[in-house]
């Protein structure tokens, strides 16, 4: 079993106005983006760096082949096979939101779960760049480094690819 | 998963005697907690998310305390990631929204300690 140590690994963003710089050193990020750095959009209009958000592969076809936006997100994470090929091939990365993976109602919570895992394992085998990212409205919806890791995991992902499971920008 | 016991030393009559080892970590909670109040309730969450058999063979226990956010889980070594991954999903404690991030986990207490002193420094 792999021991965990501490370092700053990759970058986290969340649904927040702003993010309490010390908190995300402490908890092994080099940066957590707030939400006016990075935006979760469906407007597909939206000219600055973004991650787009979409639930048909046509939009989320349109915006893969845009230059601002840094990786798509699948709303619900519904697994559409054909947005994952075109994601690999345009180099962008397909996003997945912990945050509702961890709502407090148990059908809900379990339902994302199984939904999460089944789109991360056929992106992988698609080979497809997965982030996870926590998307998190306040703190206390905010992941450490460690609990990503134990969460890529829980996901399917092995031990040897959890660590390229962080955003790294550029 | 690697072996709960270890062997410790040998006696004389060649009868063993194991131990068990265990694997420190360091938590930090978003806002403050009264342990005196809230650790069992604690405990008790973490046993609805990993169930009655896991908890019974993880059996987690609060070690140490270092401030009102810090504390230490103590916990079988091989159920480490469990008792990290049921905490993530810790969001709410006697109704008010809390959430826990895992700092570092180690063999040892004292390096824990060491390390809760740099971080509140």
């Amino acid at each position: 079993m792999k021991r965990y140590e501490y370092m700053v690994r990759g970058f986290d963003i969340v649904d927040m106005d702003s993010v309490n710089i010390r908190l995300a050193e402490v908890i092994g990020y080099k940066k957590v983006y707030a939400r006016n750095e990075i935006i979760v959009t469906e407007d597909q209009a939206y000219e600055g760096k973004c991650i787009f958000l979409g639930r048909e592969h046509g939009a989320l076809g349109k915006a893969l082949r845009r230059n601002n936006v840094e990786g798509i997100m699948i709303f619900d994470n519904e697994l559409i096979r054909q947005t994952l090929e075109e994601c690999r091939d345009n180099e962008k990365i397909l996003f997945v939101d912990i945050s509702n993976l961890t709502v407090q109602e148990q059908r809900l919570r379990l339902r994302n779960i199984h939904r999460a895992r089944f789109l991360i394992r056929s992106a992988l085998r698609s080979r497809t760049k997965i982030a996870l990212v926590s998307l998190a409205k306040d703190e206390a919806g905010m992941l450490s480094a460690m609990q990503m890791l134990a969460f890529a995991k829980f996901l399917g992902i092995n031990e040897k690819d959890a660590d390229s499971i962080f955003y790294n920008k550029g | 998963m690697r072996k709960m016991l270890t062997v410790y030393s040998t006696t004389k009559d060649d009868a063993l005697i194991l131990r068990y080892k265990y694997r420190y970590i360091l938590f930090m909670s978003s806002s403050e907690l009264d342990f005196g109040i809230e650790e069992r309730g604690l405990l008790n969450e973490i046993m609805r998310y990993i169930g009655e058999i896991s908890y019974s063979k993880a059996n987690p226990k609060i070690a140490a305390q270092y401030s009102r956010k810090l504390f230490v889980i103590k916990t079988e070594r091989s159920y480490e990631d469990l008792i990290i991954l049921a905490l993530s999903f810790i969001k709410e404690l006697h109704g008010r929204r809390i959430g826990f991030f895992s700092l570092k986990s180690s063999g040892t207490i004292k390096s824990l300690r060491v390390y809760s002193k740099k971080i509140t420094a």
